[in-house]
């Protein structure tokens, strides 16, 4: 097994999830709030206003 | 039966590709020929299934907060298996797809089954849901690709996935009036255009025969 | 081949969009208004420079040298994710004007076909960082093009006298299908 592989995949998913939870707990800049994508039906897109609803 | 509401629902009234329009970047590319179109929905198959699967075993582990970055993860080491074994064992349907078997990862149909269904529900479901959805999609791809060869090239050939030689059926009805257009990227779009607007024209003539009773 | 006929074949001649089909779905999606096309136009040119330059350095600096060239299509794929988020914060923090304008479509470009197969592209072509940056614009501004030239006619075609079973996506796609055949008129330049 190649430990390189491991520890490069590790620093990978860390800097992904520590750059999402970041970006999640900065707010957003005051007059936009009311700014909603509606570009697709794209469930996975935080932008979609169907997790407005349900959060 | 509600089981078997969660399998049809993806096959016709949800189908991901003609009613959702999700995943189309690949819908319209591997369409030039039978074959491509029916690799490529076995390999939808396999990486849905898997990943709601998984998914489903995982909802309860996973943190609420960070899940889209781990589906985004899962579903890449999936692709990737996935991709390593088509290179391995039909080496033929690796070279002709392309750079579309890595491109599943952002294919917006396993991402959208993985956060609106298979995190919130149980594993039975969620494998059916899979199995309806990746059935759908390839229903919908062998649709397109059917016109697209039929009409672009005059005939239709299936080739063996596993054995790029081997035919299984190829016959030839009319070469010389062929639309060769629809072999073309402007192609692709104006088949799914006319096979969307069938589809709304039935949707019409249906609602308006129960309207009109 | 030279820098230019590259930045002209992947803008013009192999058009991202209409020939390889890379971005579609924002293309259906985000184009009904020309100044919202413009901005999704923008906001997708500064993901794709930044998201090539970067994965190519990892993948030669990183991966090629730890022998886990396997690996590529995950490291893309959660570099581009992190650098949208990153992206997108750094927004947030410094400019809500701009933010307002094009941030909301930077999470719609995470699962965009075009950036992750412009890094895919560029690995499997074989260029080099020069090559693979001019690559990225030339696919951004094509891309741009495309999709402001597509909002203009969607706002045309809005109030045109369409038949009553192509109006919407139906229509949409075959004008797509009409650009495409346009494209592939230039086919010759390069």
């Amino acid at each position: 097994m190649n430990f390189y592989a491991i520890l490069w995949v590790g620093v990978l998913v860390a800097v992904m999830i520590a750059s999402y939870l970041l970006n999640k707990r900065t707010p957003l800049p005051e007059g936009c709030e009311e700014v909603v994508c509606e570009g697709c039906a794209d469930i996975a897109c935080s932008h979609n206003a169907a997790h407005q609803k349900e959060e | 039966m509600k089981k078997l509401d969660i399998f049809k629902k993806g096959l016709f009234v949800e189908n991901p590709i003609f009613v959702l329009l999700l995943g189309l970047c690949s819908a319209l590319a591997i369409t030039t020929s039978l074959t491509n179109a029916i690799g490529m929905g076995m390999a939808v198959i396999c990486v849905l299934i898997m990943s709601n699967l998984i998914i489903s075993l995982l909802r309860k582990v996973i943190p609420h907060e960070i899940r889209i970055p781990v589906y985004i993860i899962i579903i890449a080491t999936l692709v990737k298996c996935v991709q390593m074994l088509m290179n391995a064992y039909t080496q033929e349907l690796y070279t002709s797809l392309g750079v579309f078997i890595p491109l599943i990862v952002v294919n917006c149909i396993i991402l959208g089954r993985a956060e609106s269904f298979a995190s919130q529900n149980t594993i039975i479901d969620s494998l059916l849901d899979a199995l309806g959805m990746g059935i759908g999609y390839t229903i919908a791809v062998v649709v397109i690709s059917f016109f697209r060869e039929l009409i672009g090239t005059g005939g239709l050939s299936l080739f063996n996935p596993f054995d790029g030689s081997q035919v299984i059926f190829q016959f030839e009805l009319f070469g010389d009036y062929a639309i060769s257009l629809l072999t073309q990227p402007a192609g692709a779009f104006i088949t799914l255009g006319c096979i969307l607007a069938f589809i709304q024209f039935w949707n019409n003539r249906k609602s308006k025969k129960v309207g009109g009773q | 081949m030279g820098l230019f006929s590259l930045f002209i074949g992947l803008c013009l001649v192999n058009n991202v969009v209409l020939s390889k089909f890379y971005a579609v779905c924002p293309l259906l999606g985000v184009s009904k208004k020309p100044k919202n096309a413009l901005n999704m136009g923008y906001a997708v040119t500064f993901v794709i420079v930044l998201a090539s330059a970067i994965t190519y350095l990892l993948y030669h600096f990183v991966l090629v040298p730890l022998d886990i060239k396997y690996l590529d299509l995950i490291t893309f794929i959660l570099v581009i994710a992190s650098l949208v988020q990153f992206v997108e914060m750094f927004l947030k923090k410094t400019s809500p004007e701009i933010y307002k304008a094009m941030g909301v479509y930077l999470p719609l470009i995470t699962t965009n076909c075009a950036v992750l197969g412009v890094a895919l592209d560029n690995i499997s072509s074989g260029y080099n960082f020069v090559e693979s940056m001019v690559a990225a614009v030339a696919v951004s501004v094509g891309f741009t093009i495309v999709i402001y030239l597509y909002a203009t006619i969607r706002e045309r075609l809005e109030i045109s006298n369409v038949p009553e079973s192509y109006k919407g996506i139906p229509i949409a796609l075959i004008t797509a299908g009409i650009m495409a055949c346009a494209i592939a008129g230039i086919a010759g330049l390069v």
